[in-house]
């Protein structure tokens, strides 16, 4: 009979949802076909299961839903089979294909939750332009892929724009036949007319650092010297959304225990005038007092119920607002490859510190133990890499049966490793992190809800209870 | 589905292991769109 463990139950507010792991399918769910499958998932008998729903909501009406079920099985949208991806196996490509540039460990903020390690932030290096033109040498020589990316990646990169702007130069004439993509991440305080102009020339993608209210923000993004800077932040903001309408770009911010009503930092983003945000949880040691905690989970997953609702009613307004997580393509989306390999880190995707290390990506930069080698000797450690190559979904027992594992990817390595951030013994490539596990679940609860405020009841459906 | 169903299909879901992994998507992955 039918694996419960493939089909993941949501009560989001007032609508019952009911999500095809196997074939990425989402339903919405009357009062009785919640009742009867919630049965089938206590019982895991079927036919057991109708006998006690009918009982419960009378036999005509628990009939039509079991044939509804049965219907949508054999159409293969409900309790779809396992397609038999466990027996993937890594293939040896596709090769590097993207960079994250650190140009440049200096920062001219000093944020309280700051995943870089602190000898990092406090060494303030600065990308050198050889070592620039060394790493996209290195890409160029690496890949065989037309589309090629490169991000521009702190510290705060604008604290070497010299950098940026040889790199783009140097990409450009080296690989005049690549599809180049170039990304920014900045804090904004450096980011004036001058700088907009040169990432509108190059078709840059932006990602603009702010937490949102003034008083969220200002709790850890501040200067060096402990200055706020949430008044400077949406001026500059405000300034590029009203030049650059239509850049690629998202305003990211981070939310910690200290603000899990979020939905009002992403109403005051909107506020400003941002259409495309990205809020995600923070990366801390479980110490820090602004730590994210598995009993906030309920929490956390009550307000991506509550923002999932908030952008609908936006966009009944006329306000489409496009929050980065909630935008799934369960109809298309990527491939099998990509969906059980993640991020790529470690070999589709490097860092490069200033000093031409090669790391599996930014959140392991200044852990010497992952360094995978230097722009000088190339890759060292293929032991290491090989293990991020091997670190897929089915070699990891906690996802294999996990109801997200065709939408997550697997989880972060980094945090998988360093346990969260606090390099606590026993991280693992081949163990997510729990807490970061529960956390994306809730998300993609979060996202599914969205999908489903999409479409209007039905006439004729009843309103789940 | 039947307007008087008692269950609605927002979205059917789909074949992507046809594909052989070409890698022109961009690194991060249900938010992820395909390169091709």
């Amino acid at each position: 009979m039918w694996n419960f463990q493939e089909v993941k139950l949501i009560q989001a507010e007032d609508r019952c949802l009911a999500f095809d792991v196997n074939s990425g399918s989402l339903h919405e769910l009357d009062a009785v076909a919640w009742g009867l499958l919630r049965l089938f998932q206590d019982s895991g008998d079927w036919r057991q299961s109708v006998r006690d729903a009918a009982q419960l909501y009378g036999q005509e009406k628990v009939s039509a839903a079991a044939a509804e079920v049965e219907a949508l099985h054999e159409a293969g949208h409900l309790f779809t089979p396992d397609p038999g991806w466990e027996r993937y196996a890594p293939g040896p490509g596709p090769d590097l294909k993207a960079l994250c540039l650190n140009v440049s460990h200096d920062c001219n903020m000093s944020c309280g939750y700051c995943f870089v390690p602190g000898q990092v932030r406090t060494g303030r290096e600065i990308m050198p332009g050889r070592v620039i033109r060394a790493a996209l040498d290195f890409l160029l020589k690496s890949s065989s892929h037309r589309h090629l990316a490169v991000d521009f990646f702190g510290g705060e990169p604008l604290l070497n724009q010299a950098g940026i702007r040889e790199g783009v130069a140097y990409a450009l004439d080296r690989g005049p036949d690549r599809n180049w993509k170039f990304t920014l991440t900045t804090n904004t305080l450096l980011f004036d007319d001058d700088v907009c102009s040169f990432t509108l020339d190059h078709n840059f993608g932006l990602v603009l650092s702010c937490d949102g209210r003034p008083a969220v923000h200002d709790t850890f993004r501040l200067t060096v010297g402990g200055r706020g800077t949430a008044a400077v932040v949406a001026r500059r903001l405000q300034d590029y959304f009203q030049r650059a309408a239509g850049q690629e770009h998202y305003v990211r911010g981070t939310y910690t225990r200290r603000n899990l009503d979020f939905t009002e930092d992403v109403r005051y983003l909107a506020g400003l005038g941002a259409r495309s945000i990205s809020l995600e949880p923070v990366v801390a040691d479980p110490e820090q007092p602004f730590a994210l905690h598995e009993e906030d989970i309920p929490r956390i997953r009550e307000e991506y119920f509550r923002l999932a609702r908030f952008l609908r009613d936006q966009e009944q307004a006329g306000c489409r607002i496009s929050f980065y997580h909630f935008q799934l393509d369960l109809p298309g989306g990527p491939c099998a490859a990509k969906r059980l390999t993640g991020c790529g880190a470690g070999y589709q995707y490097l860092a490069v510190a200033p000093d031409g290390g090669l790391y599996p990506c930014h959140q392991f930069v200044g852990h010497p133990e992952y360094c995978l080698g230097d722009l000088d000797r190339g890759i060292k450690r293929p032991d290491l890499q090989e293990q991020f190559r091997q670190a897929h979904v089915f070699a990891k027992p906690a996802c294999r049966s996990c109801w997200a594992r065709f939408l997550c990817g697997g989880g972060c390595h980094a945090q998988a490793a360093l346990a969260g951030g606090a390099s606590l013994p026993g991280g693992s490539l081949g163990r997510p992190y729990s807490l970061a596990c529960k956390l994306v679940q809730a998300r993609l609860e979060g996202a599914l809800y969205y999908l489903a405020l999409g479409e209007p009841l039905q006439e004729g459906t009843e309103p789940a209870a | 589905m039947k307007k008087t169903g008692h269950i609605r299909t927002i979205v059917a879901g789909s074949k992507p292991l046809l594909t052989p992994e070409c890698g022109d998507c961009q690194t991060s992955v249900g938010n992820q769109t395909c390169g091709i």
